[in-house]
């Protein structure tokens, strides 16, 4: 089974502003790119192509190809992210169940879809539409919204499931999404773990946010709070994690600030660097 | 079962929702008004939060009139389909050096992505050919002569004046 053999570890959404720090964190196995950043047709920066050869993962995060979206996939954003995974070398990539464009304008944003059975099949389409053209696997991320669309909403994890059961596609589990989901809809975190299948796993976001005007906004520019560490904790005990991701997009902390947050996050997933080495021993 | 009807009918939600939220339609039925009014600040915080990053000669010396500038802008225009925040600020820059309203301080920025970008009709692409300007700026006093060729890349020449 392919994720038994591949353990990515410890991760940073990478930024240029935590490049050096990057660089210097020693446990780190795996870091994330903004496909959008990377143009495929030029040689990597040396900056990646250093992670690289430290022995990290890449993988590519697409933030534009707008899977839920009614208007057809761009077929140069879908070759451009086929390009990146085949020049990072990477396991797979990671898109989202969103859309961030329509009526030829851009939302500059990702953007929640309405829940019904007529938007899982299209968001199915475009999936095994970007499936077909990338030689590795996807994974598909569950995205925060501060509303709702009207009328006859499917349960969020339900949609979900149905998606990734009709596309075979991966995991990849916002667990700041879900916690700022339902802080803001209601709703049960845990049902997300109880109904998805975990078995299908990649890895696992976590992120900080803040409270405003009665609303729970999932900044990427805050700590990450302790119930989105509860979260990890709990599934940790109930699947193996593969990877666990930090996004941190804005206000960046002192170095060891991002540190402690790093250790405090391996705490919750209750990793040690023991444990590391054993997973290594027996891929 | 995904009809062309039902398809229709997600495009034209989806389009109102969008034109909603970016400034150029009604809000859509059914969806609270305070949580998409609440979408909309943080669309319009993000898309001058990027534009601050990549322009940051550009917004520091508007200062404080940086956010009125850039949110009259931001109304009037749609994000561009093509180069980003970057295509976006460049967007901005140009409805301020026909109001001449940019700053001094801003031109050699400015100058330095067009050397590298050229404008596009869905936003920015990157420049493949010949381009060439010569520009004198103010502070320090300098004369600039910004070069592309073909193959053998860019060139940022200057000297005092």
């Amino acid at each position: 089974m392919w994720r038994r053999r591949l353990n990515l570890g410890l991760g940073i959404g990478w930024r240029p502003e935590l490049a050096r720090w990057t660089e210097g964190r020693r446990d780190l196995g795996f870091v994330e790119v903004i496909a959008e950043d990377l143009d495929p047709g030029r040689s990597l920066p040396t900056v990646i192509r250093n992670l690289r050869q430290q022995g990290l993962q890449v993988i590519p995060h697409g933030i534009s190809l707008s899977l839920g979206g009614a208007e057809p996939l761009l077929p140069k954003k879908v070759q451009a992210l086929a390009a990146l995974a085949r020049q990072l070398e990477s396991p797979f990539v990671s898109e989202h169940v969103a859309f961030v464009r329509a009526g030829g304008a851009e939302a500059g944003h990702l953007l929640p879809l309405s829940r019904t059975p007529e938007g899982i099949e299209l968001v199915c389409r475009n999936v095994r539409q970007l499936q077909d053209a990338l030689p590795v696997p996807l994974a598909l991320e569950n995205v925060a919204g501060l509303f709702e669309w009207p009328q006859g909403q499917m349960e969020e994890a339900d949609f979900f499931r149905e998606i990734l059961e009709r596309t075979g596609a991966l995991l990849l589990l916002d667990l700041a999404n879900i916690h700022a989901n339902t802080r803001n809809h209601g709703g049960d975190p845990l049902t997300w773990l109880d109904l998805l299948p975990l078995d299908r796993l990649a890895y696992v976001h976590v992120a900080g946010g803040i409270e405003r005007n009665g609303l729970y906004h999932d900044t990427h520019a805050h700590p990450v709070p302790p119930a989105v560490l509860d979260l990890l904790a709990e599934l940790a005990r109930r699947t193996d994690v593969p990877g666990v991701l930090l996004e941190r997009d804005d206000a960046y902390p002192e170095s060891h600030e991002l540190d402690a947050e790093l250790d405090q996050i391996k705490k919750a997933w209750g990793r040690s660097e023991r444990q590391r080495s054993i997973d290594h021993a027996h891929p | 079962m995904l009809t062309p009807d039902a398809l229709a009918r997600i495009a034209r939600e989806q389009e109102e929702l969008v034109r909603s939220l970016t400034g150029k339609g009604e809000d859509p039925a059914g969806i609270d008004a305070h949580r998409l009014h609440a979408t909309r600040q943080t669309l319009a915080r993000k898309r001058a939060g990027a534009v601050a990053k990549l322009y940051p000669r550009l917004s520091q010396s508007l200062a404080d009139d940086f956010p009125r500038l850039f949110e009259t802008f931001a109304a009037e225009t749609l994000l561009p389909q093509e180069g980003g925040a970057l295509a976006d600020g460049r967007a901005f820059a140009r409805s301020l050096q026909k109001a001449k309203k940019c700053p001094e301080a801003a031109r050699p920025e400015l100058l330095q992505v067009d050397l590298y970008w050229r404008r596009s009709r869905q936003g920015l692409a990157r420049r493949r050919g010949f381009f060439l300007r010569l520009a004198r700026f103010h502070d320090p006093r300098r004369f600039v002569v910004a070069l592309r060729l073909p193959w053998l890349g860019v060139f940022w020449i200057e000297w005092a004046r």
